[in-house]
């Protein structure tokens, strides 16, 4: 019996000294919490994500900036992610060159594809909030999560109006904006659904059936599976592929 | 006039507080970011959830800082709230059949990776065998073994006593070891 106790204490010991997170993982979740609470509730996290891309941009062999150079570039960074790293804000920059369309959900030219894959449900994009500290701490933790998911959903609706106007650029963007900000979102499911429709139109239907088989291996169960399948046979007909 | 100085009073010292706590989020979030990680990991999240997850923990940090007794020691109270995200997260059931894959970009760039893949094989039978224990056993379990969480500040999350609390932890103990013996008895006999 001692000896099965002996080998479980040395087991939790191994475990204990599992991998210590990466630092790109602690500069991104303080980008997205300096997202959430607003750049006046965390000013200190936009420097540790400066600070851990200084690091990284060290290991990646940005040393001959010069140790200084690399400082400024840290700070400068801490300063605009603060700004920057909110993803409606992101989106709405990005997307000036097509602002109304982009908002719409009355998408001309609808593909088959793209109508068979649900909307998210119909919200009204707002400007970047600017909260302050006491009214973030008054707020529920529910409600700064909600609005997490209000913004998944505008960054989607983005990429769904862009494929709609088979914009793939602006999609693309998009989707890389959803996938930065919010990698395992609520709605990663239908980010990767409209990955595939994506993957369609921009490289054809082949692609687009390897892209389907790779979301069908990660959500095997997801019940947008069906419609991506009927509607790829349609877009492949329509091509001719 | 000793209302408007009450009020300009009130006003300086809540920017204070406001700054003090601001001050606060940022020290923790700096200090104690690899004990939140580590113990969202250990309680059994996986992998590609982790960092949703973490966001998700700092968030009710920042949110119950005001409400924190700075006369406790934090390390119990981040246990708890990690410990009620990640129970959250388990319970719902949106993205239940996403199949997992390891990111390895959440691997440290400061281990081998021989020692990356001992620790993380020891780590899986480590979580196969926390995963066998009942419900409030597994609570006392990673708390203390786990997470360096001492009994006594496990009374108020567990809502049982203390006496409970050791009587627990020493089961727990035989039933992991137990469980961690099988787990590896069938994969040398397979």
């Amino acid at each position: 019996m001692s000896r099965i106790r002996e080998q479980a204490e040395r087991y939790v010991a191994m475990a204990r000294n599992g991998p210590k997170p990466a630092a790109a993982a602690k500069a991104r979740i303080a980008k997205r919490l300096a997202s959430s609470l607003g750049p006046s509730a965390s000013p200190d996290l936009a420097n540790e994500s400066g600070n851990a891309v200084a690091k990284t941009a060290g290991a990646s062999g940005a040393v001959a900036l010069g140790a200084g150079a690399v400082v400024l570039v840290a700070l400068f960074l801490g300063r605009i992610a603060m700004h920057e790293s909110h993803p409606a804000h992101r989106a709405f920059t990005k997307h000036t060159h097509a602002p109304m369309e982009a908002l719409s959900l009355e998408v001309r030219g609808e593909t088959p594809l793209l109508s068979a894959i649900p909307a998210p449900s119909r919200v009204q994009p707002t400007p970047p909030r600017s909260r302050t500290i006491n009214q973030v701490a008054r707020e529920p933790v529910e409600n700064i999560l909600r609005s997490s998911l209000r913004e998944e959903r505008e960054l989607l609706m983005l990429a769904r109006s862009a494929l709609g106007r088979a914009d793939t650029t602006s999609a693309a963007a998009a989707l890389d904006d959803h996938a930065r900000f919010f990698p395992r979102g609520e709605l990663r499911e239908e980010r990767e659904a409209l990955r595939v429709h994506w993957v369609t139109i921009e490289r054809g239907a082949q692609a687009g059936e390897r892209a389907l088989r790779s979301f069908e291996d990660r959500f095997p169960r997801s019940v947008f599976t069906d419609v991506l399948r009927v509607a790829l046979n349609r877009h492949a007909i329509a091509s001719g592929e | 006039m000793a209302g408007s100085v009450q009020s300009l009073w009130v006003r300086e010292n809540t920017n204070e507080s406001t700054h003090e706590r601001v001050d606060e989020f940022a020290q923790i979030y700096s200090t104690e970011f690899d004990y939140v990680w580590e113990t969202v990991r250990r309680l059994g999240a996986p992998t590609r959830d982790q960092e949703d997850l973490v966001h998700d923990v700092f968030l009710r940090v920042h949110a119950s800082l005001g409400t924190f007794d700075r006369a406790r020691p934090m390390r119990p109270w981040l246990f708890g709230i990690a410990f009620r995200v990640v129970s959250e997260a388990r319970r719902s059931g949106r993205n239940r059949f996403e199949v997992n894959r390891d990111d390895s970009d959440f691997i440290s760039e400061q281990v081998s990776p021989e020692q990356s893949t001992i620790a993380s094989d020891a780590r899986d039978k480590v979580n196969a065998a926390v995963a066998r224990l009942p419900g409030e056993q597994r609570l006392v379990f990673v708390a203390h073994e786990l997470c360096d969480v001492a009994i006594a500040d496990l009374v108020e999350l567990a809502g049982v006593p203390l006496n409970t609390l050791y009587s627990r932890l020493r089961l727990a103990r035989v039933a992991f070891a137990n469980a961690l013996h099988e787990i590896l008895g069938a994969e040398a006999n397979p």
